[in-house]
């Protein structure tokens, strides 16, 4: 009777750690985002209380005041932040949507440490550039509104300088122009990696670089995880952004967006919000072409 | 004898092949300046009140697609071949229907596959371009570079000696749109052959 008591006692423990998201889902319409540790307004009133500095002396090709003209930017509209065209900056610019939304505040006082001292952590990440990448820093030209903005291209030359992924192997350091080579480009595990160590939250990742997940219903796997954190799919950018008439047998992801919204219209066309270079953008696609476009979906989870 | 012809025929045939593409494209430019600059004046006007892009997404110019950048959000559609709703999406978007269809058919007419308004920063200050693009059918399928990209500049622009666009006055910087160097055709635009056309 007592051991019946016990397997019955388990059962129910089990079936509630299971039905626990679903129910916290139903109730609370999404979990509650355990991720969140500073607000828009806290940075904001922090960045006008902040005393202004001189010129960095590390970053000499970065001017105090836009320096600090841009991290109002990334307090006041993160939805805003561009990853520049024609570089390989767009992994970088994904996984910062992240600390850009939990945690602003956080995010400003890392940039301004290593504006100021030419080195910093954040989240228990060191960044520690080298010269080639506290010179280039602001010089980048011809990317479109980056070009205005030298914080987040400090932001993203030193998380490129101090992630490295196998297809950074042929390519390690730094070269003026290499913004645009396999120097900056990321692997879907160096994203995964990067996401995990610098945002320190729970991330699940399906996929691979040249082999697409195995997942039935793509729709409705987003769908549900979109409830519960932040999705980032890794996808072939052709079937986005259509660059050329030529068809290639060989496909290959090249392109890193974060989803905002999905939703079914019918059997054949799905609406998809997502963000990527400094915008939202929706897109009717079929499931076919969804399936197709993706090589990975990553789920940062709203818990750490 | 023989082996004459033989070479006379291999000359030739790196003559064609090293044709100027740069000659090739300037003419054709020249050729169709009053089709390419009518298409650039009436996108410019239409994107002052609705900023948009259009693209064609086939060889054939049968399925097209437009990007609508509205202050929330950039919808991007696509139109398969048979569709009818195009007319019906820039009706809801508010576009003055007649007048873009007329646009959009001039533009196939002119081979365009690719028209946006394109940010520049020229010493802190945000300028815009009109790109236009075309699938040019004098490079041929066996050329890498299939499209013949229009840049037209509201400003007059500064060229280096050799034609290039530079980034401002007495600079030494080629200025690179798209990552793509671009050569002189008069003050206020310029050109480039590319192998993708956005």
């Amino acid at each position: 009777m007592k051991q019946a008591t016990v397997h019955i006692l388990i059962t129910i423990s089990v079936w509630l750690t299971v039905r626990t998201p679903v129910l916290a889902n139903k109730f609370f319409n999404h979990f509650p985002d355990s991720t969140q540790t500073s607000t828009q307004s806290q940075a904001i009133a922090w960045l006008d209380s902040v005393q202004r500095t001189d010129s960095s002396r590390f970053w000499i090709n970065v001017p105090p005041g836009i320096f600090f003209e841009n991290l109002r930017g990334f307090a006041i509209s993160p939805l805003k932040f561009y990853e520049g065209r024609t570089n390989n900056f767009c992994a970088y610019s994904a996984l910062t949507f992240l600390p850009l939304k939990n945690d602003p505040l956080g995010f400003c006082q890392f940039m301004l440490k290593l504006y100021q001292q030419g080195r910093a952590s954040y989240n228990g990440v060191n960044f520690r550039p080298g010269k080639a990448i506290l010179l280039e820093a602001g010089l980048l030209k011809f990317k479109g509104v980056l070009d205005l903005n030298p914080a987040a291209q400090m932001w993203f030359l030193c998380l490129a300088d101090r992630f490295k992924g196998y297809l950074n192997f042929v390519n390690r350091n730094f070269d003026k122009g290499d913004e645009n080579t396999l120097w900056a480009s990321t692997n879907y595990a160096k994203f995964n990696r990067m996401l995990r160590k610098v945002c320190k939250q729970k991330v699940r990742a399906r996929g691979a670089d040249i082999i697409r997940p195995f997942i039935n219903d793509m729709f409705s796997y987003i769908k549900e995880r979109l409830q519960r954190g932040t999705v980032f799919l890794y996808l072939n950018n052709r079937f986005l952004y259509r660059k050329k008439h030529t068809f290639s047998r060989f496909s290959i992801p090249t392109h890193y967006i974060i989803v905002l919204d999905i939703q079914k219209i019918d059997a054949t066309k799905i609406n998809l919000v997502y963000w990527d270079y400094g915008l939202k953008s929706l897109q009717q696609i079929s499931p076919k072409l969804l399936r197709k476009a993706i090589f990975g979906v990553t789920h940062a989870q709203n818990v750490k | 004898m023989r082996n004459y012809l033989f070479y006379s025929i291999i000359a030739c045939l790196f003559l064609a092949a090293c044709s100027s593409s740069k000659e090739l494209s300037a003419d054709y430019y020249r050729q169709n300046e009053e089709a390419l600059v009518s298409i650039k004046d009436r996108f410019k006007k239409i994107h002052r009140l609705h900023p948009f892009s259009f693209e064609v997404r086939d060889k054939d110019f049968s399925e097209v697609g437009i990007e609508i950048i509205t202050d929330t959000l950039r919808y991007i559609y696509h139109f398969n071949p048979g569709e009818n709703n195009l007319a019906d999406t820039l009706k809801a978007h508010r576009f003055n229907v007649p007048e873009m269809l007329t646009l959009f058919a001039d533009m196939k007419q002119m081979r365009c596959t690719w028209i946006t308004n394109l940010d520049y920063y020229e010493r802190g200050q945000e300028k815009y371009m009109v790109f236009l693009s075309l699938r040019h059918n004098k490079l041929g399928s066996k050329r890498k570079e299939k499209y013949f990209t229009v840049a037209f500049f509201d400003q007059p622009q500064f060229y280096d000696n050799k034609g290039r666009l530079l980034d401002k006055e007495k600079s030494r910087n080629i200025m690179k749109i798209n990552g793509q160097v671009f050569y002189k055709i008069n003050s206020r635009a310029c050109f480039t052959l590319s192998d993708t056309f956005r």
